[in-house]
C-alpha cells in the first residue's frame, strides 16, 4: 500500500475530478430552474385555495418534505421504467439517467421552493394586492408586476440556501448511473485504493461551489436591496 | 410481476421493511444526541470566543454546512482508518477497525453534518436572548457557567426548539445515506429487497410511505411541543 | 353620478352595513363621517369590490351593477372606472414613485410608454412630488407616499376617487400637506370624490355633501354647513361634540 496518505496523488487527481464538475453544475442549474417555476405554481395554487388542486399540492409538498431524497431518486429512476414498461413502452431503460435526475431534482426542490415562495408571497403586504386591484389590474398582472417581484426579493436568502442544498444533493446522483465527480472518484479509488485522497478533492470542489453560490446570493441581495435603501 | 402493484405483495414488503424502521430511528436519535453535544460544545467555544478553538469551531461550522453529508460519511469511513494508521504507524489499527460496525461511521459522518447545522441554530438562539439577561446574572454574582446553563440556555432552547425539530426531520431522512457504506437500515434493506425481487417500484413506494408516516408523526410531535413551549412563553410574558 | 342602493354586508354574524343608500353627483365631493366601526370604510371598499357587498346595486353613470352577483368582467370594469387612495398608502414597494403612477396607465389603460410618462409626470407635478419621482416608497415620508398614492389614483382619470381615511396613518404634522393636495384636486380637477375621514375641518371647507354614518346605516345627509353646524340628529350631535371639545 505504500505510504498511508499520498498528498501527491491527491494533487494529481484533482484536475481529473474537477473536469467532471460540469455535470454537477448542469444538474443544479437545470433542476433549480424548473423547481422555481414548479414552486411558484404550487405556492400560488395553495395561496389562492384553488379547489381540490390545493389539497393535491399540500399532499405533494408533504410527501416531498417527508421522504428522503434518495428514496425519491430511486423511486423515479428504478420505478418509473417499470411503469413505462407496463404502459407499453419498449425499452424505458434507454432513456439516459440524467433526464430522470433532472425530473427528480426539479420535483424535489420544487416542493421545498413552494414553501419558501408561499412564505414570502404571504409576507408581501396585503395592501399591495388591493392597490393593484383598485387600479384595475387583473390577478395575473397584479402577481407578475407587483407581488411576485417583491416576494422574490424577500426569498433571495432562502432560495440561495436552496441552491446550496440542491448542489449538495447532486453528490447522490451517481447512485443511479450518472457519471459525475463521485462516480469518477469511485472508479479511480477501486484501482488506487486511495479513496480518502479522492474524496478530499471532491470536498474541496464542493466547498468552493458552495461559497460561490453564497457569494452570488449575497451580491444579488445587495443589488436588490439598493433599490430599497433609505436616503442617506 | 404479472400484477401491477399487487396489494398482497405490497403488504408483504411492508411487513418485511417495517422491522427496519427502529434501526433508522435509532440511528437518527443516537446521532441527534451526539450532534447536540457536539454543537453545544462548538457553540460555547464560539460564544466565549476561546482563542484558536473558537476559530476552529467557526471553520468547522462553515465546512460542515458546505459539504454534502455523503462526502462527510465517506471522509469518516475512509479517513478514520488512515488517521489511526498514521498515529500508530502500523496497519494493526486497521485490523482493529475492521471490528467496528459501519453504522458507527455513518453515525459519525451524520453527527459532523448535523452538528454544524445545530451549532448555527444554537448561535442564533443565543443571540435571541436579551443581552441584559447575562449582565443581570453577572451583576448578582453568578459565575459565567451558572448564568449560561441556568438562565441563558433554557431561554435559548425555547427559541431553538422548532428549528431543532426541523433539523431532526432532515436527519431522519438523511440516515438513508448510510446504506452507501453498507449499513442495513430501512433504505438499505429496501435496496436488497428490491434487487432480490426485481420489484423496484413496489418496494420504493412502500419505503417512501414508511419514511413519510414517520416524518409526519415527528412533525405532529414537534408542533405539539412547539405549541406547549409557546404557551409557556405567552404565560410568562403576560 | 354614482349611486349606491341598499348595500348590505356582514362579516360572520356581525352586520356591518345594514342597507346603505347614497348618491354622489358627478364632480362633487362627498365626505362620510362617523365613529369607528360605523361601516364607512367597508362601504368604500365594497364599491371597489375589495370587500364585496352581500346585497346592493350600484349605478355608475348609466350602468347598473348588482354587487352580489357581479361577473369578473364587471368587477374589472368597476375597478377601472374607480380609483382608491388607501389609509396606509399601499404604494407598490418594488417601484419608484413615477413607476407607481405609470403602472396603471401602461398596464391597465394600455397607454404608450411615452404618453404614460408625460401623464404620470403631470400628476406628480400636481401633487408636488415631481422632484421625488425616482424615489422608492421607503425613501419617502408618509405624507409624500400618500401624495404619490393620490397621483396614482388621479392619473387614471377615474369616474370617482375613493379616499379611505387618507390622513389617519400620518403623523399630525404631515396631515396638512395631504389635505391641501386633496383640496386643490377637488377645486382644479373637478373629480368626483368620496372621502372617508375624521377631518371635520376638511369636510366643512371642501365637501359639497356630508354623510353621517353610524352602526351600519346612514343617519343624516346634507350640506356641510347644515350637518356640521346644525345637526338634526342626536347621534350626529354627540359625535361632533367630541371633536369640538378637543
Amino acid at each position: 500500500m505504500g505510504t498511508i496518505f499520498s498528498f501527491e496523488y491527491m494533487i494529481k487527481s484533482f484536475p481529473t475530478l474537477l473536469s467532471m464538475v460540469d455535470v454537477t453544475i448542469l444538474v443544479t442549474v437545470v433542476s433549480e430552474f424548473f423547481a422555481i417555476i414548479l414552486g411558484c405554481i404550487i405556492a400560488l395554487t395553495r395561496i389562492n385555495a384553488i379547489r381540490l388542486l390545493d389539497k393535491v399540492c399540500a399532499v405533494y409538498v408533504s410527501f416531498i418534505r417527508g421522504t428522503p431524497f434518495l428514496v425519491q431518486l430511486y423511486l423515479i429512476c428504478f420505478g418509473m421504467p417499470q411503469v413505462l414498461n407496463y404502459f407499453g413502452m419498449e425499452n424505458p431503460r434507454s432513456i439516459p439517467g440524467i433526464l430522470y435526475v433532472f425530473l427528480v431534482m426539479s420535483l424535489h426542490e420544487g416542493g421545498y421552493i413552494a414553501e419558501i415562495m408561499r412564505g414570502s408571497i404571504l409576507a408581501v403586504d396585503k395592501g399591495q394586492m388591493e392597490a393593484a386591484k383598485s387600479i384595475g389590474m387583473t390577478g395575473y398582472s397584479a402577481y407578475t408586476r407587483v407581488v411576485l417581484p417583491q416576494a422574490f426579493r424577500m426569498a433571495i436568502p432562502a432560495l440561495g440556501n436552496n441552491v446550496v442544498s440542491t448542489l449538495k444533493s447532486t453528490a447522490l446522483i451517481f447512485n443511479v448511473g450518472v457519471v459525475d465527480m463521485m462516480r469518477r472518484a469511485e472508479l479511480m479509488g477501486s484501482f488506487s485504493y486511495r479513496h480518502l485522497e479522492l474524496y478530499i478533492d471532491i470536498a474541496v470542489i464542493y466547498i468552493c461551489l458552495c461559497f460561490l453560490v453564497q457569494l452570488g446570493t449575497m451580491m444579488l441581495e445587495r443589488c436588490t436591496r439598493m433599490k430599497n435603501s433609505t436616503v442617506s | 410481476m404479472d400484477n401491477f402493484l399487487d396489494p398482497v405483495f405490497l403488504l408483504e414488503i411492508f411487513e418485511h421493511l417495517i422491522k427496519y424502521v427502529p434501526i433508522t430511528l435509532g440511528l437518527a436519535v443516537g446521532t441527534m444526541i451526539m450532534s447536540c453535544l457536539l454543537a453545544l460544545m462548538v457553540t460555547i467555544l464560539r460564544y466565549k470566543k476561546v482563542p484558536i478553538l473558537g476559530k476552529i469551531g467557526d471553520i468547522y461550522v462553515l465546512l460542515g454546512r458546505a459539504l454534502p453529508s455523503m462526502i462527510l460519511i465517506y471522509l469518516a469511513f475512509f479517513g478514520i482508518p488512515v488517521l489511526l494508521m498514521a498515529v500508530s504507524g502500523t496497519n494493526k489499527s486497521a485490523m482493529l477497525l475492521s471490528g467496528i460496525p459501519p453504522i458507527a461511521f455513518a453515525a459519525l459522518g451524520l453527527t459532523l453534518h448535523t452538528g454544524a447545522y445545530l451549532a448555527e441554530i444554537f448561535r442564533g438562539a443565543l443571540q435571541s436572548v436579551n443581552v441584559g439577561q447575562t449582565e443581570a446574572e453577572l451583576s448578582i454574582g453568578m459565575t459565567w457557567n451558572q448564568a449560561f446553563f441556568r438562565i441563558i440556555l433554557p431561554q435559548a432552547a425555547v427559541f431553538a426548539t422548532p428549528m431543532m425539530a426541523n433539523q431532526f426531520l432532515n436527519l431522519l431522512k438523511g440516515t438513508s445515506i448510510a446504506f452507501m457504506i453498507s449499513v442495513i437500515e430501512l433504505f438499505g434493506a429496501a435496496n436488497v429487497l428490491a434487487s432480490n425481487n426485481n420489484a423496484y417500484l413496489e418496494v420504493y413506494i412502500v419505503t417512501a410511505c414508511l419514511y413519510w408516516s414517520t416524518s409526519i408523526c415527528f412533525e405532529k410531535l414537534a408542533s405539539v411541543l412547539e405549541y406547549n413551549l409557546s404557551y409557556f412563553k405567552r404565560c410568562t410574558s403576560k | 353620478m354614482i349611486k349606491l342602493e341598499n348595500f348590505h354586508k356582514s362579516f360572520g354574524s356581525t352586520e356591518v352595513l345594514k342597507g346603505v343608500s347614497i348618491e354622489v353627483p358627478t364632480g362633487s365631493v362627498t365626505v362620510i363621517l362617523g365613529p369607528s366601526g360605523s361601516g364607512k370604510t367597508t362601504l368604500l371598499r365594497s364599491i371597489n369590490f375589495l370587500e364585496p357587498a352581500d346585497k346592493g346595486t350600484m349605478i355608475l353613470d348609466d350602468k347598473v351593477f348588482d354587487m352580489a352577483a357581479a361577473s369578473k368582467k364587471e368587477i374589472l370594469e368597476v375597478r377601472r372606472n374607480t380609483a382608491m387612495v388607501f389609509q396606509n398608502y399601499n404604494l407598490f414597494a418594488n417601484m419608484t414613485a413615477l413607476e407607481n403612477v405609470k403602472e396603471g396607465l401602461v398596464l391597465v389603460q394600455k397607454m404608450g410608454r411615452y404618453e404614460a410618462l408625460i401623464k404620470a409626470e403631470y400628476y406628480l407635478e400636481k401633487v408636488g412630488m415631481i422632484n421625488r419621482e425616482h424615489f422608492y416608497p421607503v425613501q419617502l415620508s408618509g405624507g409624500q407616499q400618500q401624495r404619490v398614492g393620490i397621483a396614482r389614483a388621479l392619473a387614471l382619470n377615474p369616474k370617482v376617487i375613493l379616499f379611505d381615511e387618507p390622513t389617519s396613518a400620518l403623523d399630525p404634522e404631515l396631515v396638512g400637506e395631504v389635505l391641501e393636495i386633496m383640496k386643490k384636486i377637488a377645486k382644479e380637477e373637478n373629480s368626483t370624490m368620496i372621502v372617508v375621514t375624521h377631518e371635520i375641518g376638511f369636510a366643512r371647507d371642501v365637501a359639497d355633501q356630508v354623510i353621517f354614518m353610524e352602526g351600519g346605516v346612514v343617519v343624516e345627509t346634507g350640506e356641510p354647513r347644515d350637518i356640521i353646524e346644525n345637526p338634526k340628529e342626536e347621534r350626529t350631535r354627540k359625535f361632533l361634540a367630541r371633536f369640538s371639545n378637543r
